[in-house]
């Protein structure tokens, strides 16, 4: 695979069939196509002033020192060269496809285009067998540079909705063409997900060296499946459904993926920091926050590895990758601009209605996970309260259904439940306002929820108001449940809610109250089962994890992670990871994995741990029914899997054996020759402790063990010596 | 498992050492006052008064009736074990780090520090002639390009010394030649200390690498290692069981800034030959300097910064126990 990612470009251009009409055999400059000929004119290419001139225009006979190019050099730069032809034709792909009535309307057409680039020589467009064009054609120029030039300013033209040009250089024809095909050999890029025991895998990266190691999370214990030495230059990203491994360097991300991991694209550009994925991984945009990068922020398809726009830095940037929202399949992105929400597109990647839609003081949207709706609100201004707006996208509208008026509000936080069942938004409100204007003291603060049960007729709200300051909350990812940490430093509680469904609806039922020092709630991603979490925060270490199952609210486990900085359930919610990274501890940078009921399976050290990230998995290809019938059926699969996991423990409890007898076998021989040693070393032992054998002390000792009398002092003295 | 505690030593504990029946242990500490204790109760039966700086090391000769001690105040005395009594005195120009009883119980080695301008050197001495006619042996360790020996023991039929230096280096000493044979450098961190199992066929070395690492004491080839994420300062081998016991922690400097927990001061339980880790013994609250194993393999124990010994007897399920295979 190749180790350097950014050596050659121009790998997706697309390829032609060369056609046996095509204007560089018909061109009566052209010289032929053999290959030593084409030799010697590369040769010429890097024309040196007392080059070897061509026997045409010299005559050594005439006695002349000087070469053609000095006694005429008007006629020599005209001179015709062979490979001349070649670089002045273009190539024009993405014509419309006419038929012979209309080929004089699309030459027209086209040559208007072109005329102003310079005098076209000769313009060929290839025909099918009825006289209808391909849908490309050749244009010869009469010099290099206005094939170049026009190639620069054509290439992306829009000649209708239907019909963008590409437009390359003939003499790059070869060249593209020889482009190794690099892509097409990686392979499935899904095998990993045929893995017959749905076994996850995690990578793990490490600075200095730096090193990424991709494991396979068996049941026996996690194996290496991959591990490179510089594989990355600081981070990597999983892509959201798994398929790719996206690594940073200094000229761009490159993508890995397939059963062997081999680089499937790269993306070219400079100074990338952050990433981000559409939600079906179709586009890519690379964040390169340069000041005055004109390119700071590019779209890409992931599959072409083309460019499809990009955008300059502006300062609604910060620091991070989430720049732009994607809709749930990747049919919009959005930004949040001066005015209001800039949606683009993603057939035309133009902005959607050609406008922004209009959102004055809009604080912040999130796009719903599941459906082209999305939710923002607006911040106070003045008189005007502030307003927290569901809506829905159709077409070039941007319908309200939803819209609840709040009045005293310091900030929101919005938060998609993650099969877009509910939208929680967090309202932090104040009693009290004093101070100045642009820097306000607020007092006597209100937490309040307010919970929008999207999958109900006309979409319900419900509030719920907290006392306490609300340091973390998490919704249950399938489920009703909500999880609120409450209080202040390591005086927390965590409060489980449950939202009423259907007729009591508008009803939130508190389930428990546990006074716990934790910080963060992470919940499976199946739901049911919480890891509560102490993270590390200013002095407290934290390190605490305690496994809840909220099915009947009890804590399993709890466990210890000292200077816990992340946790992270696997995709399949059967495992959960807690690492200590570098960027929150000075040492012991390590990670340990745990079942979902909090016994731990493994451990491991690795120095200056930078990341550990699950590789996520594409959604369940099972439908809701499906899933139910499953858990219907647990009596049938239940001892069909345990049968299974004991197969595999006991295949690699077998191998492990294996192992340590060997081990064994190899230490028993250097016993074996150290105890024939000591053999014939034993009488010169026994001279040297003047003739006691003192080999078998405990051997004699534990034939009379009865007899042994064992004297204890009762007062003890302090002699001094006098000499 | 619960330990008897040995709270004699005002300071930190650098070494505790069994005598070959095991039925005393001998300890030193940063407080001038060596001790010996009954092992069987953590009954203390005696010190011995006279030095006048840190006691870095001790040594019991095999029939215990002569203790030898190094110290910093550049003195390494001869003591009688029952009395108590000084016997012997040998002066040294620079503190004296490293001192160990030959098999035969006659002659002792010892080494001093290199500071002020002094050589790094070993000493060779049989106990029963005077102080007076000087050391039978005198080697200049700094003069052979090698560092400082920070620890040191005698090998087969005292044939030959090994001794182990603060860059991690490993030398074997021949001692008819006064030479040296093989030197290795296994660690990449001062090694902390040096222990022989039971036969003298094997020893085990522990670094400030954060390792412990198993050698046959003839070849010097390396056999086995431990691995721990924190310095290791003494490691000793088990004489009844396949099993090493790991004692070490967090440096003494950071520990303040450590809590307990952090700074895994825990005896740790390693298989001598897979070299797997597979028990902890909690109860320090600074780091482990020195370990012993009581001769009958039965019980064990650990003298830590802070200034505490610690004996346990194991229980059945320890004795029990072996990894499976």
């Amino acid at each position: 695979m190749p180790e350097r990612p950014f050596e050659s470009d121009d790998a997706g251009k697309q390829q032609h069939e060369l056609d046996e009409n095509s204007p560089s055999h018909n061109n009566e400059h052209s010289g032929g196509e053999d290959d030593d000929e084409h030799q010697s004119e590369e040769d010429d290419d890097q024309e040196d002033d007392n080059d070897e001139p061509t026997p045409d225009f010299t005559d050594d006979d005439y006695g002349s020192d000087f070469p053609d190019d000095v006694l005429c050099p008007e006629l020599m730069a005209e001179r015709p060269q062979e490979h001349e032809s070649l670089n002045n034709i273009i190539v024009v792909d993405n014509l419309p496809k006419v038929d012979s009535v209309k080929l004089e309307k699309l030459k027209q057409v086209i040559s208007k285009v072109y005329s102003k680039f310079g005098i076209c020589r000769n313009e060929y467009y290839p025909l099918d067998k009825d006289g209808n064009t391909k849908g490309y054609g050749f244009f010869e120029f009469q010099n290099e540079q206005m094939a170049i030039e026009a190639v620069k300013q054509t290439d992306g033209y829009r000649l209708d909705k239907n019909h963008t040009f590409s437009v390359n250089l003939m003499s790059d024809f070869e060249r593209l063409t020889q482009v190794p095909p690099e892509s097409a050999d990686t392979g499935n890029l899904l095998s990993w997900l045929s893995e017959p025991d749905a076994v996850d895998q995690f990578a793990v990266q490490s600075d200095e060296p730096k090193k990424t190691t991709i494991f396979s999370n068996a049941l026996s214990g996690p194996t290496i499946l991959d591990e490179r030495n510089k594989w990355t230059e600081n981070n990597f990203v999983w892509s959201p459904k798994g398929t790719y491994l996206a690594s940073f360097h200094e000229q761009g991300i490159a993508f890995w993926g397939g059963k062997e991991f081999r680089q499937v694209q790269r993306f070219a550009h400079r100074g990338v920091n952050y990433i981000d994925f559409s939600p079906c991984e179709r586009y890519l945009v690379t964040i390169s926050p340069r000041p005055n990068n004109p390119e700071a922020f590019i779209v890409w398809d992931v599959i072409t590895g083309t460019k499809k726009r990009s955008f300059p830095l502006d300062q609604h940037f910060s620091q991070g990758p989430s720049y732009f929202k994607w809709s749930f399949q990747d049919q919009y992105f959005a930004k949040q601009g001066p005015d209001g929400i800039y949606m683009y597109d993603t057939e035309s990647f133009q902005l959607v209605d050609k406008k922004p839609f209009k959102i004055p003081s809009l604080a912040d949207f999130q796009w719903s996970p599941t459906d082209n709706r999305l939710a923002y609100w607006t911040a106070e201004d003045g008189n005007v309260p502030a307003r927290l707006v569901l809506a829905e996208v159709n077409g070039t509208r941007l319908d309200e259904i939803r819209s609840k008026t709040l009045f005293n509000v310091i900030d929101c936080r919005l938060c998609w439940q993650k099969r877009g069942d509910y939208l929680v938004v967090k309202v932090d409100r104040y009693t009290k306002k004093s101070g100045e204007k642009n820097n306000p003291k607020y007092s006597g603060l209100i937490y309040n929820f307010e919970i929008f049960h999207m999958r109900e007729k006309n979409v319900p709200l419900d509030t719920l108001e907290v006392k306490e300051i609300v340091q973390s909350f998490a919704i249950e990812p399938a489920g009703h449940k909500l999880v609120v940490i409450t209080g202040e430093n390591l005086r927390t509680n965590v409060t489980f809610y449950k939202m009423g469904q259907g007729q009591k609806s508008g009803k939130i039922e508190t389930l428990k109250v546990m006074p716990l020092a934790v910080t963060t709630a992470i919940w499976a991603p199946n739901g049911q089962y919480v890891v509560l979490a102490a993270m590390k925060t200013g002095s407290s270490s934290g390190g605490q994890l305690i496994f809840v199952d909220t099915a009947d609210m009890s804590v399993m486990t709890k466990q210890e992670h000292p200077d816990l900085s992340d946790v992270e359930w696997c995709p399949t919610g059967r495992y959960v990871a807690s690492s200590v990274n570098l960027w929150n501890a000075k040492r012991d940078h390590s990670f340990k994995i745990w079942t979902f009921q909090g016994n731990m399976i493994f451990e491991k050290t690795v120095d200056r741990l930078v990341a550990f990230h699950w590789r996520p998995r594409p959604p369940s290809l099972l439908t809701e029914d499906m899933v139910k019938d499953v858990r219907k059926n647990r009596n049938v699969w239940t001892p069909r899997l345990d049968q299974r996991d004991r197969i595999l423990r006991t295949g690699e409890s077998a191998k492990q054996q294996e192992q340590r007898r060997k081990q064994l076998d190899e230490f028993q021989k250097l016993k074996e020759k150290n105890t024939k040693r000591l053999a014939i070393q034993k009488q010169q032992r026994i001279d040297l402790r003047r003739g006691v054998d003192t080999d078998s002390l405990f051997d004699q000792q534990s034939s009379n063990v009865g007899e042994e009398l064992v004297e204890f002092l009762i007062k003890s003295e302090e002699v001094e010596h006098k000499p | 498992m619960k330990p008897i505690l040995l709270q004699a030593h005002e300071r930190s504990l650098t070494k505790i050492r069994y005598n070959r029946e095991g039925d005393l242990l001998f300890s030193s500490g940063k407080d001038k006052i060596p001790s010996v204790w009954y092992s069987i109760n953590g009954e203390r039966l005696g010190s011995y008064n006279g030095h006048n700086g840190t006691v870095w090391t001790l040594d019991v000769n095999w029939d215990s009736t002569s203790l030898v001690t190094a110290s910093a105040d550049s003195t390494v005395r001869l003591w009688d074990v029952q009395t108590g009594r000084e016997r012997n005195v040998y002066q040294l120009d620079t503190p004296c780090r490293v001192c160990a009883f030959s098999y035969d119980g006659n002659r002792i080695l010892y080494t001093n520090d290199d500071v002020m301008g002094k050589p790094c050197e070993m000493y060779l001495t049989d106990i029963r002639a005077s102080p007076n006619e000087g050391p039978s042996a005198r080697i200049n360790i700094s003069q052979k390009g090698l560092r400082k020996a920070t620890s040191g023991l005698w090998g087969t039929l005292d044939e030959f010394i090994v001794t182990g230096h603060d860059n991690g280096e490993l030398v074997q000493w021949d001692i008819k030649a006064m030479d040296e044979v093989r030197k290795e450098k296994p660690h990449s961190a001062q090694i902390m200390d040096l222990q022989a199992n039971k036969d003298l066929t094997f020893l085990i070395s522990s670094s400030k690498d954060c390792t412990a690492k198993l050698f046959d004491i003839e070849t010097l080839e390396h056999v086995k290692t431990y691995t721990t994420e924190r310095p290791v300062n003494s490691a000793a081998i088990s004489p009844l069981k396949d099993h090493v016991i790991l004692g070490g922690g967090q440096e003494a400097i950071e520990v303040t800034q450590t809590s307990v927990q952090t700074g895994k001061f825990e005896a740790r339980f390693f298989h001598l030959i897979f070299e797997e880790e597979f028990a902890r013994v909690k109860g320090h609250f600074g780091p482990i300097n020195t370990i012993a194993i009581h001769p009958d393999g039965k019980s064990y124990a650990s003298g830590g910064e802070d200034g505490l010994v610690r004996i346990h007897y194991f229980d059945n399920d320890y004795l029990d126990y072996d990894i499976a295979y």
